[in-house]
């Protein structure tokens, strides 16, 4: 069963940019803007090329136009400084979006595809409301509350991975998902590469690196071989399951 | 189909109007935000303030303007500077100088986006009463160029004679190169009276992090159950300060000691620049003052430099402020000729 919507963009928003309702803003409509105008085109000029050269334009066309409308909106138009990180989840947010266009049906129903995206878009809005509210009090970087039980834990990306999991089997759940084939693994590497749980001291910086990211994949893929064997609802299988138990991996890790 | 492309393009025209409806909202909230009198973003436009400087061109400077009294006589400057930390957003503060352009009055936080817990820090008044009284540039504690030391730790208080074995002030030495696991170890012992009364043993890893700080909130562990660094090389300072000297504190050939309870670490460092610090301290050479009367501030001297602690676990926090401080005083010193 496909998804009508790009789900594994959305799952990697929900981790990495729902920190503050900011991020969450401009990156779930840019999502759905990307992702739209590479359908129409797709559909428009693209199909009528040989497949090699409809994928390496829907790439390049996902890949620059992510890129340059995001350092637009950030850095023109609302005056943020953006990070080499940022640009990073930037980029392979856009190789997701390149994905689902690539894989989405010859006809695309964009109906379905709008009324989804937009669900998505809340989820990842209300997301970002409960980390940010969490982490300090405030919405939108308007101080609500000062409350002392609020924690810097929901800001990292151990919360994000929970609430993302949660979000997509509610979405699922909603849309009537019940048998969808994701991969999580696309969701998590992009973060373990660019945000690891531990740091190994005493040696060169880039394989402690490579000795994190090895560990958070090896660990992932050991309890997703486990959930094979688990009775988990079919909204919950696969993408929400694999995210929350990567934060829980995250959690752990971030002990050592 | 020919209906489902043009569904697309209406689909299209709706979306890219709402998603600049969006980001135009996102602008006005911030622009609001500004202005909003958000609790660390008392930004003011201070090219309207009276005895406002022109900034353009100068790096890093938001706005800089004179302090006068009612006479009319200058009293000091006010430059808001910025830097990039850690966070998004630069961290700008707001630096108050003297009429020298150069003692630094005062040092407040406009605004920053870094991090609650480390960066943030920043804001703690613990950390920014260390500015009051000190003579810019700044450097962290122990890194000041050796020019600037000699300029502004020997250069009027030169280490006093005193009625017990030491010659009174604060005596800095470190290692001659890093460790196999990349940390420079470091002492500082201070003597008052001819006697002395504080040792402090650290050590700083590649990336500006200390040891005792690392020990102390559980990222460098040696056991479970015994002491960690920080309490270790306290336990090892506090004999000295008891013996007044290393003597009596042996070692076995792997450089370890059983003479100070619970010390487990190997003491090679400690004894090496405890002894090397015990000799300027014979002799004054290198002393530093002591009468700061702050125990986290060292207040340069005339034609010195000031030198204050890290924001703890926030390194490029602390490269920032660094930065925008002693851009601030390059430019006001420019400014008033200094």
């Amino acid at each position: 069963m496909k998804v009508r919507y790009p789900l594994e963009a959305f799952a990697l928003a929900m981790v990495i940019f729902s920190q503050n309702m900011r991020d969450a803003l401009i990156t779930g409509i840019l999502i759905i803007l990307i992702t739209l105008l590479g359908l129409v085109l797709d559909e428009v000029f693209f199909i009528r090329l040989p497949e090699w050269s409809r994928y390496s334009c829907i790439i390049i066309l996902s890949v620059s136009l992510t890129y340059s409308l995001f350092q637009l909106v950030l850095k023109a138009v609302l005056g943020y400084d953006t990070d080499s990180d940022a640009t990073a989840f930037h980029i392979f947010l856009s190789i997701l979006m390149a994905k689902y266009i690539i894989q989405a049906d010859d006809d695309t129903n964009y109906d379905r595809f709008l009324l989804e995206s937009s669900g998505a878009f809340a989820s990842l809005i209300i997301i970002s409301i409960i980390r940010e509210f969490m982490t300090g009090g405030s919405i939108y970087g308007f101080k609500i509350a000062d409350f002392t039980y609020t924690s810097y834990g929901f800001s990292q990306v151990v919360t994000g991975f929970i609430l993302a999991g949660i979000g997509l089997a509610i979405l699922n759940r909603i849309f009537k998902y019940n048998d969808i084939n994701t991969e999580s693994i696309y969701v998590i590497l992009p973060v373990a590469l660019l945000v690891q749980p531990f740091t190994v001291t005493g040696i060169d910086p880039s394989v402690s690196i490579i000795i994190a990211v090895a560990v958070v994949i090896f660990m992932v893929y050991s309890v997703r071989q486990h959930l094979v064997f688990s009775r988990l609802s079919k909204e919950i299988k696969n993408m929400p399951a694999e995210l929350v138990s990567a934060g829980m991996v995250y959690m752990i890790l971030s002990m050592l | 189909m020919k209906d489902n492309r043009l569904k697309g393009i209406i689909a299209l025209a709706v979306v890219t109007v709402i998603s600049f409806g969006i980001i135009y909202g996102s602008k006005i909230l911030v622009k609001d935000e500004t202005g909003n009198g958000n609790d660390t973003d008392n930004n003011q436009n201070q090219e309207e303030l009276p005895g406002a400087i022109d900034v353009s061109g100068a790096e890093g400077i938001v706005s800089a303007r004179e302090l006068t009294d009612d006479s009319g006589n200058i009293t000091g400057y006010s430059v808001v500077s910025q830097a990039k930390g850690f966070g998004a957003q630069p961290v700008v503060m707001e630096i108050i100088f003297d009429k020298d352009a150069k003692t630094i009055q005062e040092a407040k936080v406009v605004s920053h986006s870094e991090t609650p817990g480390y960066g943030a820090n920043m804001e703690q008044e613990s950390f920014l009463n260390q500015f009051k009284g000190i003579k810019a540039p700044i450097y962290l504690k122990g890194q000041a160029p050796a020019s600037a030391a000699d300029d502004g730790q020997n250069g009027g208080q030169d280490a006093s004679e005193t009625s017990g074995g030491f010659k009174d002030g604060i005596y800095r030495v470190e290692a001659d190169s890093r460790d196999n696991q990349g940390y420079l170890y470091m002492l500082t012992l201070k003597v008052e009276n001819g006697a002395i009364t504080s040792v402090v043993f650290d050590a700083m890893n590649e990336i500006g992090e200390y040891k005792s700080y690392l020990s102390s909130v559980g990222k460098y562990v040696m056991t479970e159950d015994g002491l960690t660094w920080k309490e270790q090389a306290d336990a090892l300072a506090q004999y000295v300060i008891e013996h007044q000297s290393t003597e009596g504190l042996t070692v076995d050939e792997n450089g370890k000691t059983d003479v100070v309870a619970g010390v487990s670490i190997s003491i090679n460092d400690f004894l090496d620049l405890t002894e090397k610090a015990l000799k300027m301290a014979a002799t004054g050479e290198g002393a530093e003052g002591t009468d700061t009367g702050n125990e986290t501030t060292t207040a340069s001297t005339e034609g010195g430099y000031g030198e204050i602690d890290a924001v703890s676990g926030a390194t490029f926090t602390t490269n920032a402020i660094l930065e925008l401080v002693n851009n601030a005083y390059e430019f006001i010193s420019n400014y008033a000729g200094k």
